[in-house]
């Protein structure tokens, strides 16, 4: 391997005949002169240089051209080129000398460059791509740490040196972004961090929009080294096993909620809440009376003024007489700020929403709790009702955190320990969008800008970055960018790392599970391919695998069983329903079984004939 | 200028127009000057008995003049033989005028043929470049021992600019049985008009052989001429068309080496590509290895010499001017 060509101080090009260049390998350039700089392969090409020549007109050469100098020893094909464009690692003072040789770095070379922590100090990732050739000079420590995985081939040897994420530098650099398009790898990538959190016993919340962090089962080709992580993570649903405590509710709180179960509220209805509410005061029994009789009141005005005013009132018993002095009360209190009792009723239908979702019956200790034993806590719940919650947890739990520090801090005691934890959601624009506001938005921004300061740390996935809030964008320090098409998304990612021209342009064509690191605690870009995870989603089977086990499953066993009773007329169906499901062992809905038969009709399994009294199935 | 231009054309087109008739023209040649012969491409075992297992060597040179005019200025040679089977020989040369001992060759040499430095500089610069192809061509006969050695460029050439290396190649080649072929782009003679030319119309008496030959051979034909006549002295020399390219070629040979041209030819056109300008793909294969560039010669330049040297001694004044 030379150096030809150009060079300046930033790169140069490094040519091979024998040896075909990988990119991102590490290359040692021979020029003693500026100290034997390294740099990274970010271009690679290989051509023959004597193929086109001959063509002026890019006409082929003929192959008895070829033939003839074959038959006197020369080899057209052999005079292939390998060329690598180079970068330098660090700026040189003048360009590198043109003509000097180089070559693959041993361990020692290049370990300070790749390898900040050992495997019991961080995050083993994945491994660094360009270092297979290299990877034999690894010390025993460092090998067989991050297997790999490829969809056809299950479980692969560690072709290269680790990437271990050196998280203690959070401290100084925060956060952290998981960036990519659809089926670029940033669930499975973020299984990966996590089960590493796990092992590292960091206290960290999920949001699981998407049901898929469960990391009870294990992937396939880990059988032989089982990690148990059942005893390190705890599974909650929103609204059934966490809820919100009413009586904590601000009335921010409690107009972002509303926003967020209903899409979104008017003015009127924001100025409402805002009227009725009490904070602190009012318990969710006490705000929903006190709703519904307003509505109540709006409903009847000029009855109940009526009423007052005739000479039925006097007849009237205490308690119906408490009851519309109590509404008349109400308007005269509410009536100018409250406006309509359509306004009431919106804010009626979207409470009860809530609390039908069951959000308002529990609180969070549970959460709280597992943090405390330094559990990953998954929550999960549709995407809506995740919003509602991401926001409301994540700052009572800064709250908490922030309340323990600064007690710390002033010398304060009484305040319960809580630990530094970590907050992880998917779909991140959904949380913090651009633009919008979502009731996390607040408080991820706050934990974006100070949570350093507190130990409260983001790990923020989306695939959509130009849609995640641009001031937390650009407190994540170290981000993951996995296969990215959308130019928006390419030029907010070029935009927010400090990603290369060139490897911009290889974003589209990641493989799935290939990403871009770019880190503030590395100080340089390294591409990564993610190490297998070594639990399986609950549902990475293929959806359409699913569906053939589904219908085919049910539907033969309905057949099956149905097929004994043709010739079969609709009232019969009615008549032997109970037999067939006896005989099914399950229910099956007699809709279930009139579709079934027309299914099979259409496949000509069985014929249908139209009678007076309906339709009558027959064996074909 | 356009009305110059205009009677140029005319000029031209009638002197093209003048030249006989292709049919007339070969009838003229076929009685004068050779036999057309169909060149055939070689099988593999034809070429393997041709080479009896020693390698086809290519040679050529390439020269590159960097700075400004006389004396600032430097020029880079590079010849390059290279074997099919043993890789590259390869010779290089620096030569400035602002060098002491460079300067007083140039010097010696306006005074002993009576010319101006920049002429005796000039003419230097094609003696040295010549001089170091044969020296390489030589050194790979001893080194390679090819069966045949294919030069860029006629034999006239190396013998005028370097008669005793030429000389010397002779003898190694006749006595290694290695035969030198001569490959001619652009034919630069009139020897075959001279022979017609009493027979040829008056407009044609200053044409080139090129203008006569141009499109007068099929692809493939070629001129085998006839025993008794002695084009160039001391060396055999043939025409053709071995591609598509309706340009004619012309290759030298030894005259020791008659016997083996019909032979050659046919090689030639075997590994001669059909799209091609008619070159065979070897002489562009060792073309663009020798070749120097701006770039290199930059680079090289830059690398060794130190900038302010550059900017004061070689800087090209063409490159100053901003326009
Ligand atoms: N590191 C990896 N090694 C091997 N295969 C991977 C890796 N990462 C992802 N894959 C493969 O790609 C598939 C899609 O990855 P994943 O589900 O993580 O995509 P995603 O980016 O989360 O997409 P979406 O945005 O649609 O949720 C995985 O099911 C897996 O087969
Ligand atoms: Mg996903």
């Amino acid at each position: 391997m030379q150096v030809v060509g150009y060079t300046t101080q930033q790169h140069v090009f490094i040519a091979s005949r024998k040896r075909k260049f990988n990119i991102n390998e590490i290359l040692v350039i021979e020029d003693d002169r500026h100290n034997n700089p390294k740099g990274e392969v970010i271009e690679t090409q290989s051509f023959n240089r004597f193929v086109p020549l001959s063509t002026e007109k890019n006409a082929l050469v003929d192959e008895k051209v070829l033939q003839g100098l074959r038959q006197v020893g020369f080899s057209i094909d052999e005079e292939e080129i390998n060329l690598a464009k180079v970068r330098l690692l660090e700026e040189l003072s003048s360009p590198v000398k043109v003509g000097v040789s180089a070559r693959l770095p041993v361990f020692e070379e290049v370990e300070n460059l790749f390898l900040k922590k050992r495997p019991e100090e961080g995050l083993v990732l994945g491994v660094i791509q360009g270092t297979a050739e290299i990877a034999s000079t690894l010390p025993e420590d460092l090998r067989n740490v991050a297997p790999l995985y490829q969809k056809d081939q299950g479980i692969l040897p560690q072709d290269g040196f680790p990437f271990i994420f050196d998280y203690a530098e959070m401290d100084s650099y925060p956060h952290i972004g998981i960036f990519g398009g659809s089926g670029s790898g940033k669930s499975y990538g973020l299984r990966v961090f996590l089960e590493e959190i796990m092992i590292k016993e960091i206290p960290t919340i999920v949001f699981d929009p998407h049901y898929e962090m469960d990391f009870s089962q294990t992937a396939s080709g880990f059988e032989d080294k089982v990690v148990d992580f059942k005893s390190r993570f705890v599974t909650l649903m929103a609204g059934k096993d966490v809820g919100i405590d009413f009586t904590e509710l601000s009335p921010d709180d409690l107009v972002g909620i509303l926003k967020a179960s209903g899409g979104n509220i008017s003015e009127a209805m924001d100025n409402a809440v805002r009227s009725i509410f009490e904070p602190q005061k009012d318990t969710l029994a006490s705000f929903t009376n006190r709703l519904s009789s307003l509505i109540d009141a709006f409903d009847n005005e000029t009855e109940i003024k009526r009423l007052k005013n005739s000479d039925n009132w006097s007849k009237l018993d205490v308690r119906e007489k408490k009851r519309y002095e109590y509404l008349e009360e109400l308007l005269l209190k509410y009536k100018d700020k409250v406006g309509h009792a359509s306004t009431l009723k919106g804010i009626a239908w979207r409470l009860n929403k809530l609390q039908r979702e069951g959000i308002f019956t529990k609180d969070i200790s549970e959460i709280e709790n597992s943090l405390q034993q330094r559990k990953l806590v998954v929550v999960r719940g549709s995407i809506w009702l995740l919003k509602v919650f991401a926001g409301f947890i994540a700052k009572k739990l800064y709250n908490k955190r922030r309340a323990y520090r600064d007690a710390l801090h002033t010398g304060k005691t009484g305040e319960t320990g809580f630990p530094p934890f970590i907050i992880v959601t998917d779909e991140a624009h959904n949380f913090a969008p651009t633009g919008f506001d979502a009731p996390a938005k607040g408080v991820f921004k706050e934990i974006a800008q100070e949570g350093r300061k507190y130990g409260v740390f983001l790990i923020l996935a989306t695939q959509r970055p130009s849609l995640l809030d641009d001031t937390i964008t650009a407190q994540l320090n170290t981000k993951l960018v996995f296969r990215t098409v959308r130019s928006t998304d390419i030029h907010t990612i070029k935009e927010e790392t400090d990603i290369t021209s060139e490897e911009g342009a290889r974003l589209p064509y990641l493989s799935s599970g290939t990403a871009f690191i770019s880190s503030a605690i590395l100080g340089r870009t390294i591409a990564v391919r993610i190490r297998a995870a070594r639990t399986t989603s609950p549902h990475s089977q293929n959806p359409f695998d699913e569906l053939q086990e589904w219908a085919g499953n049910g539907d033969d066993k309905l057949w099956s069983v149905l097929e004994d009773y043709l010739p079969l007329s609709g009232d019969q169906i009615h008549l032997y329903h109970d037999e067939i499901q006896k005989k099914l062992e399950e229910p099956v809905d007699v809709n279930k079984i009139f579709t079934l038969l027309e299914e099979m009709e259409s496949q000509g399994k069985v014929k249908k004939e139209d009678t007076p009294f309906g339709p009558s199935y027959h064996k074909v | 200028m356009q009305q110059e231009l205009q009677n140029l054309n005319s000029e031209l087109k009638e002197k093209i127009r003048s030249i006989p008739k292709r049919d007339q023209l070969l009838l003229k040649i076929k009685s004068k000057i050779g036999k057309i012969k169909v060149a055939k491409s070689l099988t593999d075992s034809e070429v393997k008995k041709l080479f009896n297992n020693k390698p086809l060597v290519g040679v050529d040179g390439s020269i590159y003049t960097y700075g400004a005019n006389f004396p600032y200025n430097i020029t880079f040679y590079k010849a390059l033989a290279k074997s099919t089977t043993q890789g590259n020989l390869e010779k290089n040369r620096i030569f400035t005028p602002l060098s002491d001992s460079c300067y007083t060759e140039i010097e010696q040499y306006a005074a002993e043929n009576k010319i101006s430095l920049e002429a005796a500089h000039s003419k230097l610069k094609e003696e040295t470049l010549a001089t170091l192809e044969v020296e390489v061509a030589i050194q790979a006969i001893k080194e390679f021992g090819p069966r045949v050695l294919l030069m860029d460029g006629g034999f006239l050439r190396y013998g005028s600019l370097a008669p005793e290396k030429w000389q010397e190649l002779k003898t190694l080649a006749l006595q290694n049985d290695c035969i030198a072929v001569g490959v001619i782009e652009e034919i630069g003679t009139f020897e075959i008009k001279k022979i017609l030319q009493d027979e040829l119309p008056l407009s044609c008496k200053n044409s080139y052989d090129r203008e006569l030959l141009f499109g007068l051979f099929s692809p493939g034909e070629w001129l085998q001429v006839y025993e008794n006549l002695v084009l160039k002295r001391g060396y055999y020399t043939c025409f053709g068309r071995l591609a598509l390219n309706p340009q004619a070629c012309a290759w030298d040979f030894f005259e020791e080496h008659r016997e083996y041209a019909e032979q050659i030819i046919d090689y030639l056109y075997t590994i001669t590509p059909r799209q091609s300008r008619g070159i065979p793909l070897w002489i562009d294969v060792v073309d663009s290895d020798v070749r120097l560039t701006k770039n290199m010669v930059e680079l090289l330049l830059t690398s060794s010499l130190d900038p302010e040297l550059m900017e004061l001694l070689l800087r090209p004044t063409r490159d100053k001017r901003d326009y």
